[in-house]
């Protein structure tokens, strides 16, 4: 075969390729009245982020017009983007402060979250009271002996200082006291979820959505990080999962947020979380 | 194809043509390099309010980092660069110059044909798997070993030896495969052995070549970033040793970038300004050794 059949051949295998894309995209549209396209974008908390893409995926499967971009980043960062408009719709895992709704965002709570406190599934530590979180996390325990546990050196893993569950949990557990500086950091809940999994003798932070076999969650005060515990107010590390926007929302973002506000987005939001 | 630039000769003064050509020629060179200065620029500019704030020294020699207090010092962060890189380098440069005498003298041309693409495939596997690697299978042994956190200067040192192995390889092989075949058969035939020949003749005359490889290595590993994130820990507490967490350059601004916003986000840049000046340091080290062995060459 010489060179000029190759490259026609190859030529021509791209081609069909391309084509066949535009006559999938041609047979979508032809199937029902063209329909104006509506984007939704987000950006901001990983904890709020697993559970707007759920919502999205059913929303998104109800209506056919509606694209709806999920994007990471920490709540900070879906403050700051909310505010500045790069995206329609900013998660947040904390509080929304009253100088960020100064600042023009409109707040809407869309469900509430534990806060689990997380150790190695294998460490035998299945209680700790708040003075020792607190102990443990701001470097004045080093030792797993100290609480009861085995003769094994602390490894305490946070969040960075951006994340809604790191103010969230120096709010609730710590009375504002900070996390030592020897603290390991993770930028996600996943990852910190791996660090926490993959390290013996370590303790972290995590959001009640995120909790599966890998870890294992404690109880705080005696009191197990359960939904049903978070929501009769018993388990007190908890906090509201918010979505804002610039103003009140309007348009596309309003049509979504009203769907996870129904009582339908609301039963997917039970899954893993408290409905509001 | 040659039949047509035959006609464009016929419309066309052929010098014309190679002007024309040499000016397009020299614009693409010269948008790369404007790319370059742009950045260069705009990231030292970027860092300005910070070196005028806080001060330079202070930044540079400072050991606080503390969005809260508004205070950024990047000493502890240097030192976590230089240190995990050197560590980088003590795991790779035997391995790797070890690698690049078998491949440029040892290695028969089927064993070479099979090697050297493997070991351009490391250099193509990307940051973010080698770091999930070291993440799951090497934070977790380091840990066992010390009965505590693996996430270590230890680990980063591992994963970065690595990700420089081909760096040093394939620019050290080229440096020993550019010693002129007749000194080594000039060696062989005053009657030195293999080895004799390789370590007292061929290996003096690749130092420059393999000392230039070494010094793109390190500038390889000191701005290596996403590998790092994921197993050195990233924390701001001082090391004491290699087997404690540290927190890079480049990991402090690959953590904090996404969030930071007013004097920390100038503190960012700055971080990255002290990181580029390191790397063009690095960069113009290799690139002064090897002008003057070129000056020895010709003038031997």
């Amino acid at each position: 075969m010489n060179k000029r059949t190759k490259v026609l051949i190859s030529l021509l295998a791209v081609g069909i390729l391309t084509g066949s894309l535009f006559l999938g995209a041609c047979d979508d549209k032809n199937n029902g009245e063209p329909q104006q396209r509506f984007n939704v974008s987000l950006a901001g908390s990983t904890t709020v982020q697993p559970l707007a893409e759920e919502l999205a995926l059913v929303f998104e499967g109800k209506n056919k017009n509606y694209n709806i971009i999920v994007g990471a980043g920490g709540s900070s960062v879906g403050i700051s983007y909310a505010t500045n408009g790069t995206c329609d719709i900013g998660m947040v895992s904390r509080e929304v402060k009253q100088s960020e709704l100064d600042g023009g965002l409109y707040a809407y709570i869309i469900a509430y979250d534990g806060i689990a406190i997380i150790v190695h599934k294998d460490l035998n530590i299945n209680n700790l009271t708040r003075q020792q979180i607190q102990d443990i996390f701001s470097g004045a325990i080093t030792n797993w002996q100290a609480v009861g546990g085995p003769n094994q050196t602390i490894t305490v893993v946070c969040r960075e200082e951006s994340s809604g569950t790191h103010e969230a949990f120096v709010t609730l557990a710590m009375d504002g006291k900070s996390v030592t500086n020897s603290a390991i950091l993770q930028n996600a809940n996943g990852s910190l979820k791996m660090s926490v999994a993959s390290t013996t003798g370590a303790i972290g932070y995590l959001s009640m959505g995120y909790l599966d076999n890998t870890v294992k969650a404690v109880n705080v005060d005696g009191v197990a990080p359960t939904i049903a515990n978070v929501k009769n107010n018993t388990y007190t590390l908890q906090r509201p999962l918010c979505l804002v926007t610039k103003g009140q929302a309007t348009g596309a973002a309003k049509t979504f947020i009203d769907f996870i506000l129904s009582a339908e987005g609301q039963a997917i939001v039970a899954k893993d979380y408290i409905a509001v | 194809m040659i039949s047509a630039i035959r006609k464009i000769d016929v419309f066309f003064n052929k010098h014309l043509v190679d002007k024309i050509a040499k000016y397009i020629i020299y614009g693409f060179g010269a948008v790369s390099v404007l790319i370059l200065i742009a950045i260069i620029v705009f990231i030292v500019i970027s860092g300005l309010p910070v070196f005028k704030e806080i001060g330079v020294f202070d930044f540079i020699f400072g050991t606080e980092w503390s969005v809260r207090n508004n205070t950024f010092g990047i000493f502890y962060m240097i030192l976590g660069s230089l240190v995990v890189t050197a560590l980088a380098l003590a795991f790779s440069v035997v391995i790797s110059i070890g690698c690049a005498i078998l491949l440029a003298e040892i290695a028969p041309t089927g064993v070479r044909n099979v090697l050297r693409p493997l070991i351009e495939l490391l250099a193509g596997i990307p940051s973010v798997v080698y770091g999930l690697i070291g993440l799951v299978i090497l934070v977790p042994i380091i840990g066992e070993m010390k009965n505590g956190s693996g996430f270590s200067i230890l680990a980063g040192g591992i994963v970065l030896a690595l990700m420089v192995l081909p760096t040093i390889v394939s620019i050290s092989e080229d440096a020993i495969r550019a010693v002129p075949r007749s000194y080594n058969q000039g060696a062989l035939a005053l009657g030195a052995s293999k080895w004799q020949s390789l370590w007292h003749v061929i290996l003096p005359a690749a130092k420059s070549g393999i000392i230039v490889s070494i010094i793109l290595g390190a500038g390889r590993a000191i701005g290596e970033t996403m590998a790092l994130v994921m197993v050195i820990g990233n924390s701001f507490e001082m090391f004491t040793s290699i087997f404690d967490p540290a927190r890079t350059m480049t990991t402090n601004i690959a953590m904090d970038a996404n969030y930071a916003e007013g004097l920390h986000r100038d503190a960012l840049f700055a971080t990255a300004t002290v990181l580029l000046f390191t790397i063009l340091l690095i960069n113009s080290l290799a690139t002064v050794i090897l002008n003057r062995k070129a000056k020895v060459n010709r003038s031997a």
